[in-house]
C-alpha cells in the first residue's frame, strides 16, 4: 500500500514551498522530523521513515538534501526517488547554499538541542526562524494525488468503524473492541492508526486509550479512529450503543447530528475555522448546552489532516484561518452534555468552491448494537 | 502508536514510590531542587517508568522535587485527567498549551536554586532556551540519563513483566506467520499482541520476514525472523556464546551484530548515549540481540544472567 507519490507530485511540492519561501524571504527551509511528527520530510522525500530523527534542506534553488539517522532510512529516502543527496544525520553536514543568509526551520518548535546546536555551529551568521506556520499553510492544500490517498484512507477508515461495531458485544473488554479495528485496518494495509475510545453512560467525560472495562447493555460506546494509509490520515468520529437507545441517548444523538450538520452547511472555500466552529456551538447555545463548548469541556470542533492526523487549521471559535479549496478537514461537535455523557460525532471533508465533498458513506446516526 | 490496555498494577504504586524516592535522594545528593523529565508519545518510557503515566499523545513534562510529590505538565486537555490518576500514581496534573509557563507557576515561591533536566540534549531547544529565560537565577543542569540508568537493572517485578512483554511478542509473532501476505501477517500480530493487553506494538512484515516490537505495561520486547528462508543464525549463536555480565555493546557488535537494552526498544536506540557502548553489561540487563540488516534481521530479547543469556522470546518455530 505505501507506493511513492509521483515526480509531478515533488515538482508542486517544491514549487509551493518556494513560493512560501520567496514570500517570506528565506533562502533555504530545513524540516525537521520527530518521532511523531514526520509530515514536512515525508512532503518533501516522499518517503515514509522510521527513525526518531530526520532533516531535510530544500534551498530556495537548487537540490535538497536528506539527512537520516539509519541505514533502513537512508534506503526509504532512496526508493523513493526525490531527493539523491541522502547523507548521516550524525556526524551532521549540511554544505549550505552560497548566499545562504536566512532559514526557516520546519517544527523548529520540537527540534532538540542537540541537533539545533549543531546545525547553529554550522551555518554561523545564518538567521534560524520557524516555519513551522509557513509549512502548515503549505501543506493545508491537498494536490489531487494527496485527495485521492485520503479517499483511499477514508475507504479503510469506514472498514474500521464497521469492524469497531461488530466487535460490541456484552461483556468484551474495550481493549479488545480496540485489537478487533485494529486487525481490521492492518488488514487493509494501513500504516498506523491514531485511536481513542470510551465506554460507559453519563459519567463519561471524554474518550481515551481503552481499558480493561467490559461492555455492558445500554452502554453508549464513542470511538475516532483514524488510520494512515499511504502515509495520509483520515478520521470518522461515530458513537453507538450496545441494546435500545434510551430517550436522553437519543436526544443526545439528535443534538450532536444537528450540530454535525451545522457545521458541514457552513463549509466551502472562503470561510474561516471559526464561523464552521460557530456554525456548531449555536447548536448548543439554541439548546441551552453552550457551556459544554467551551474550554471546560471541549472547544476544539474539528481540524485538518493529511500527512499529519491533526492538521492546521483547528476548527474552534477564534481562529481566523480561511478554509481553501482542496484542504482537508473533519468537522467533529464532539463534547460530553449532562443528556448521555461523551459524545462524538464527525465526517472529513474535501473543501470545495460551494461546499464540501463528503469522504465517509457511513451513516451519520447513533448506531445501535444488538446485545 | 499507544492506544493498547493501560493498566495500573495493583502492586505498583508502592515500587514506584520507591523509584521515585531513589531520584529524589539522587537529587538530594547533588543539591537540585528538582528534576524535569521531558516526553512525548515517540519517547516516554521514562514517564512510564516513575509513574506509570501513559502520554498517548503530544508532550508533557514529568517534576519530580527533591522532597514532595512528582507534577505532571501536559498540554493534553484538563478533561484526561480522571483517567490519568486512575492509571497512574500522579495526582497533579496541570495542563496548558505553554509548558514554560506551566514550569514557571510551578516553581513560583521557590527560591532560585538548580533545576535539573533530565538528557537535556534531547529536550526541544526553543523550550529548553525559552525556560532559561523565564526563571532568571535558576541553573538548569543536565542531570543526564539518570532515570534511563536505573532502568538497566529491572527489579524482580519489572523481569516478570518483561517475561510476560516477550511471552506475548513471541505469540503475535506466531500468529503474524501464519498470514499469507504481508498486510494480513501485520493484522494477525497485532490483533493477537494487542488481545493480551499490550499498550503498544510496532510490526514490520514482508514476503519472507516479520518483526514484532512490544510494549507489555511499560516493557518493551522484540523478535523478528524469516518465514520459510530464515537468515543465518550463526552470528547470532556467536553473539549469544559471548553475552555474559562483563561484557560491552562495543565487544558484542561484531559481525553484523547489534545489540539494543530493552529501555531502548522504543525508539529504536535513537537515543542512547555514545559511550553506553563501552559500558559492560550487569546481570539482570534485558537486551534484544539482532543480526543482519533492516527487513531481514534475526532478533531475540534475552536475560543477562552469570551462568550464560536465558532467551525470554520463544522459538520462531511453527511458522
Amino acid at each position: 500500500m505505501n507506493e511513492p507519490p509521483p515526480t509531478s507530485e515533488r515538482e508542486a511540492r517544491y514549487g509551493r514551498l518556494r513560493r512560501g519561501m520567496a514570500d517570506h524571504s528565506l533562502d533555504a527551509l530545513l524540516l525537521y522530523a520527530a518521532g511523531w511528527r514526520r509530515e514536512y520530510v515525508r512532503y518533501v522525500t516522499g518517503a515514509r521513515l522510521r527513525a526518531s530523527f530526520a532533516l531535510a534542506l530544500l534551498p530556495l534553488a537548487g537540490d535538497p538534501v536528506a539527512l537520516v539517522a539509519s541505514e533502513e532510512d537512508r534506503r526509504a529516502v532512496e526508493e523513493a526517488g526525490w531527493v539523491a543527496d541522502v547523507r548521516p544525520l550524525h556526524p551532521l553536514r549540511l554544505d549550505p547554499p552560497r548566499g545562504l543568509r536566512r532559514m526557516g526551520v520546519a517544527h523548529l518548535e520540537l527540534m532538540p538541542e542537540a541537533i539545533l546546536a549543531r546545525v547553529e555551529a554550522e551555518l554561523p551568521g545564518v538567521e534560524l526562524t520557524s516555519a513551522t506556520s509557513l509549512v502548515d499553510a503549505v501543506q493545508r492544500v491537498k494536490s489531487p494525488w494527496e485527495l485521492e490517498q485520503i479517499r483511499g484512507a477514508a475507504r479503510v477508515c469506514e472498514a474500521g468503524w464497521e469492524a469497531f461495531v461488530r466487535a460490541l458485544t456484552p461483556g468484551v473488554p474495550e481493549y479488545a473492541v480496540v485489537a478487533a479495528v485494529e486487525h481490521e485496518l492492518k488488514r487493509l494495509g494501513a500504516e498506523d492508526n491514531f485511536m481513542l475510545i470510551a465506554s460507559g453512560g453519563r459519567e463519561v467525560m471524554g474518550m481515551t486509550p481503552p481499558g480493561q472495562r467490559r461492555l455492558r447493555v445500554g452502554d453508549l460506546v464513542r470511538t475516532e479512529l483514524t488510520p494512515q494509509v499511504n502515509g495520509y490520515w483520515c478520521q470518522i468520529c461515530r458513537t453507538a450503543v450496545v441494546g435500545e437507545p434510551d430517550a436522553e441517548q437519543r436526544r443526545s444523538a439528535e443534538l450532536f447530528l444537528e450540530a454535525l450538520e451545522a457545521g458541514l452547511t457552513a463549509v466551502r472555500a472562503g470561510v474561516t475555522a471559526d464561523q464552521v466552529a460557530r456554525a456548531e456551538n449555536d447548536v448548543f447555545r439554541r439548546h441551552g448546552y453552550g457551556e459544554y463548548c467551551t474550554s471546560r469541556y471541549t472547544r476544539v470542533r474539528g481540524h485538518g489532516h493529511g500527512l499529519h492526523p491533526d492538521e492546521t487549521p483547528a476548527i474552534v471559535e477564534g481562529d481566523r484561518t480561511v478554509l481553501e479549496e482542496g484542504s482537508v478537514v473533519i468537522v467533529h461537535p464532539n463534547t460530553y452534555t449532562p443528556l448521555a455523557g461523551y459524545h462524538v460525532l464527525g465526517d472529513p471533508v474535501v473543501v470545495t468552491a460551494d461546499g464540501f465533498e463528503p469522504l465517509l458513506a457511513t451513516e451519520r446516526k447513533l448506531f445501535q448494537v444488538a446485545p | 502508536m499507544k492506544r493498547g490496555l493501560v493498566v495500573l498494577e495493583e502492586w505498583a504504586p508502592a515500587e514506584l514510590r520507591a523509584r521515585v524516592e531513589a531520584l529524589q535522594q539522587r537529587l538530594a545528593e547533588r543539591g537540585v531542587e528538582a528534576a524535569a523529565i521531558y516526553g512525548d508519545v515517540h519517547r516516554s518510557g521514562d514517564l512510564t517508568y516513575l509513574t506509570n503515566l501513559c502520554l498517548y499523545w503530544n508532550e508533557g513534562l514529568l517534576l519530580v522535587p527533591a522532597e514532595g510529590e512528582p507534577t505532571f505538565l501536559t498540554k493534553l486537555s484538563p478533561r484526561v485527567h480522571p483517567w490519568m490518576r486512575a492509571t497512574s500514581t500522579v495526582a497533579d496534573l496541570r495542563s496548558g498549551p505553554d509548558l514554560v509557563r506551566l514550569v514557571v507557576e510551578w516553581l513560583s515561591g521557590r527560591q532560585p536554586a538548580v533545576l535539573g533536566m533530565v538528557e537535556r540534549g534531547w529536550w526541544p531547544a526553543p523550550l529548553l532556551r525559552s525556560l532559561a529565560v523565564a526563571l532568571p537565577g535558576w541553573r538548569l543542569q543536565d542531570l543526564g540519563p539518570v532515570v534511563r540508568e536505573a532502568r538497566l537493572r529491572p527489579s524482580p517485578r519489572e523481569l516478570a513483566l518483561l517475561r510476560e512483554s516477550a511471552a506475548v511478542a513471541s505469540r503475535a509473532w506466531r500468529a503474524g506467520a501464519a498470514g499469507l501476505t504481508p498486510a494480513e501477517r501485520t493484522a494477525s500480530a497485532e490483533r493477537a499482541a494487542r488481545e493480551r493487553g499490550v499498550e503498544d506494538v510496532l510490526v514490520q512484515a514482508s514476503d519472507s520476514w516479520l518483526e514484532v516490537v512490544a510494549e507489555y505495561r511499560g516493557y518493551w520486547t522484540a523478535i523478528a525472523g524469516g518465514l520459510g528462508t530464515t537468515p543465518d543464525p550463526a552470528p547470532l549463536t556467536a553473539a549469544e556464546a559471548r553475552l555474559r555480565p562483563g561484557v560491552s555493546r562495543r565487544a558484542l557488535e561484531t559481525d553484523g551484530v547489534s545489540v539494543l537494552h530493552h529501555v531502548d526498544l522504543e525508539t529504536g536506540g535513537d537515543h542512547r548515549p555514545q559511550e553506553d557502548r563501552d559500558l559492560p553489561l550487569e546481570a539482570g540487563a534485558v537486551v534484544a540481540l539482532s543480526v543482519g540488516r533492516p527487513g531481514a534481521r534475526l532478533t531475540h530479547t534475552y536475560l543477562v544472567t552469570a551462568g550464560g543469556p536465558e532467551r525470554l522470546t520463544g522459538s520462531q518455530e511453527g511458522a
